[in-house]
């Protein structure tokens, strides 16, 4: 051992033992003279008060009552979740067994659908371990993103699928090993896949977006994976939202930040459009109605371009409550920004947005509810209507079916809760869905339409994160 | 702060009679083990497995009239130990899991906060650090000294020092180098 490692080994353990008086002497003194040991001294105590001060939760509720009920019954104990699990392995039986499960007659919404009924998708679960995060609409297939292991390494993933009920994974994964895609969009010919990487590409960093561009669906190529990139060395991009419209082509919305060794601050909003997904514009992020926002999604609408996200008040601000912010272009080029209103006195977060060929919908969470907000020109919004069917919940998806939207999100935000999905043709009204027990501890991703019929994915909280998909109708 | 209950009240009512105690035992300290749990094992699902058979093991030690005089950190080395347990028979599918939750983060824009990367930078870097080093770790960040640490994951107290530094050591490591990458 060095004299500089007895050094570090004192300052450590004096974190966490008591050390003698000649010990504390003498680290004093040694720490006094080296400035490489009083660097890592306060790092050390850094690192501890950053542990300290993690964020702490609650367990579910389920577990108090699981042990109350241990508690005041003294029956055979049987976990909560493993009740889950036998429960969801009956409901699997009873739909194989009964081709299905009619779980309510009322209203769920255009009748084509076929949404008074949900069934598991039969190949979901080989579908494997990993997160199927968006479905698209490609010629007369669906397309579904996301991850999967595969020979024990995970990797970007594509799934096709001509009927919704049998997936075929792309033949070969998506070029960069370690990376998830979450986001597609076409134009009816190219597909643009956003991802994102974990794994260092030359000066990026966890985080920073990866393009992928196929003509097929099933070979896929690396657009620019340093597009997360931008505006000097020292800052980095991760994009959240992926569209495509006629106002811009193909438009990616995120946010930029100073890259941790920079100081980790919030810069703005980045938003790049390209014409072909190839080519790639970047916005400023530092452009003063894009500066402190960050976006979570982005839509082409009746009035163009609509963002929406959050801005903070400053770059370092640890703001949970950020102002909820809507972003409108005509071309992708020049963008304005607005503040949402509401009357809320409670925290609103907007998730994601969708439009129709009238109507913008953004959704999202106010206070303890999930909640959307109706716009024709993306400018003037209006909140829905509190109800029972958005309580308790928030809504983390918001998409255009053709004749109806549809939103996914989860029951208990902040914890894993259960799945949900709601349906409306207004936006403002909502219907939730119901699915039985199929998408209990399930997290649903995403959501897509093929044949009339409605698709679900999610990731399986009681079988070890295995993909799960629902699919509507009759079996 | 250790949760006080009438020991032998509750031994000899039984756990029916005295559930109020039990649950109060539970609802002071459940966060923190939670959490702790949470941390150690960095999977949602498995923590709050954890966390039920601890105090499931509570109640059954309370039935059997040996209430631990210090329900806390008596919770604490079960959990410890569960944590352990179930470390040894950890399937591929579990890790995986954790991966994917950590990448998703990213998707929600209630996830979009300021300072997001240093953060990450530490439950990143604690994941790196073998399952006993990040538990000790974990203890001293909950408030526990170092004795109590070596008694909590039964090792001796020069054990746990050298243990406790080389977990802070590896943890800046590991935190400097993803920051400069």
């Amino acid at each position: 051992m060095s004299g500089h490692d007895r050094f570090e080994q004192l300052a450590a353990s004096s974190l966490d033992f008591p050390l003698s008086d000649a010990e504390s002497a003498e680290l004093r003194e040694h720490l006094a003279r080296c400035i490489a040991c009083a660097r890592f001294e306060a790092a050390l105590r850094l690192d501890a008060d950053a542990a300290a001060t993690r964020p702490k939760e609650n367990a579910p509720a389920r577990v108090r009552a699981a042990i109350s009920a241990e508690v005041m019954h003294r029956e055979p104990w049987v976990t909560t979740r493993r009740i889950g699990q036998l429960t969801a392995a009956l409901v699997v039986v009873v739909a194989v067994v009964g081709g299905g499960i009619v779980l309510s007659q009322r209203d769920q919404g255009p009748a084509h659908l076929g949404l008074r009924s949900f069934s598991p998708i039969p190949g979901s679960m080989p579908l494997g371990y990993g997160l199927i995060t968006d479905v698209l609409p490609y010629g007369s297939q669906l397309l579904a993103a996301g991850g999967s292991q595969a020979g024990g390494t995970s990797s970007g993933a594509v799934w096709t699928s001509s009927d919704g009920l049998t997936w075929i994974q792309a033949s070969s994964p998506l070029p960069i090993g370690g990376t998830i895609a979450f986001r597609l969009a076409t134009d009816g010919q190219t597909i643009v896949a956003l991802g994102e990487d974990c794994l260092p590409t030359g000066q990026t960093v966890c985080g920073i977006s990866h393009i992928w561009r196929s003509e097929d669906g099933r070979s896929w190529t690396t657009v620019r994976s340093a597009l997360g990139s931008c505006c000097g060395s020292g800052v980095g991009v991760g994009y959240i939202g992926l569209a495509h419209g006629r106002s811009a082509g193909f438009v990616l919305a995120g946010g930029a930040y100073a890259l941790p060794a920079s100081g980790g601050s919030l810069i703005g909003a980045a938003i790049a459009t390209s014409p072909d997904g190839l080519a790639w514009h970047l916005a400023s992020p530092s452009d003063p109605a894009l500066r402190l926002g960050s976006i979570g999604g982005v839509v082409d609408g009746p009035a163009g371009l609509v963002a929406i996200g959050a801005t903070r008040a400053s770059p370092t601000t640890q703001d949970p409550y950020p102002t909820p912010s809507v972003w409108t272009s005509p071309d992708g080029t020049t963008w304005t920004r607005s503040f949402l209103s509401t009357a809320s006195q409670d925290a609103v977060f907007l998730n994601d947005v969708a439009a129709s060929p009238t109507l913008y919908v953004a959704a999202g969470r106010d206070g303890s509810s999930a909640a959307t907000w109706v716009s024709s020109d993306g400018r003037s919004w209006r909140e829905s209507p509190a109800s029972p069917s958005l309580a308790d919940g928030t809504v983390h998806r918001v998409v255009w079916l053709g004749d109806a939207f549809v939103a996914i999100g989860q029951s208990r935000f902040g914890d894993v809760g259960d799945g949900l999905a709601w349906v409306s043709t207004d936006g403002l009204s909502w219907t939730r869905l119901d699915t039985g027990t199929l998408l209990t501890g399930v997290e649903v991703l995403s959501v897509g339409e093929i044949n009339s019929r409605l698709v679900l994915f999610g990731t399986d909280s009681n079988h070890a994160g295995a993909i799960v998909g629902l699919i509507s109708g009759a079996p | 702060v250790e949760t006080t209950v009438d020991v032998e009240r509750v031994v000899a009512g039984g756990a029916r009679e005295h559930a109020g105690d039990i649950l109060a035992v539970y609802d002071a300290n459940q966060r923190d083990l939670f959490s702790f749990a949470l941390a150690v094992t960095r999977d949602r699902g498995a923590a709050e497995d954890l966390v039920q058979e601890a105090f499931l093991r509570l109640v059954r030690e309370t039935r059997a009239g040996r209430l631990p005089d210090q329900p806390r950190a008596w919770l604490y080395r079960v959990t410890v130990n569960l944590a352990r347990t179930r470390a040894r028979r950890a399937v591929v599918a579990d890790r995986w899991r954790s991966l994917f939750r950590d990448r998703l983060s990213i998707i929600s824009a209630e996830e979009q906060v300021v300072g997001r990367e240093q953060r990450d930078l530490l439950r990143r870097a604690l994941g790196h650090l073998p399952l006993d080093a990040r538990t000790a770790f974990l203890l001293a960040s909950d408030g526990h000294s170092g004795r109590e640490i070596a008694g909590l994951i039964g090792k001796s107290e020069g054990a746990t020092r050298t243990l406790l530094y080389r977990a802070r050591r590896d943890l800046r490591r590991t935190i400097e180098s993803e920051a400069t990458r």
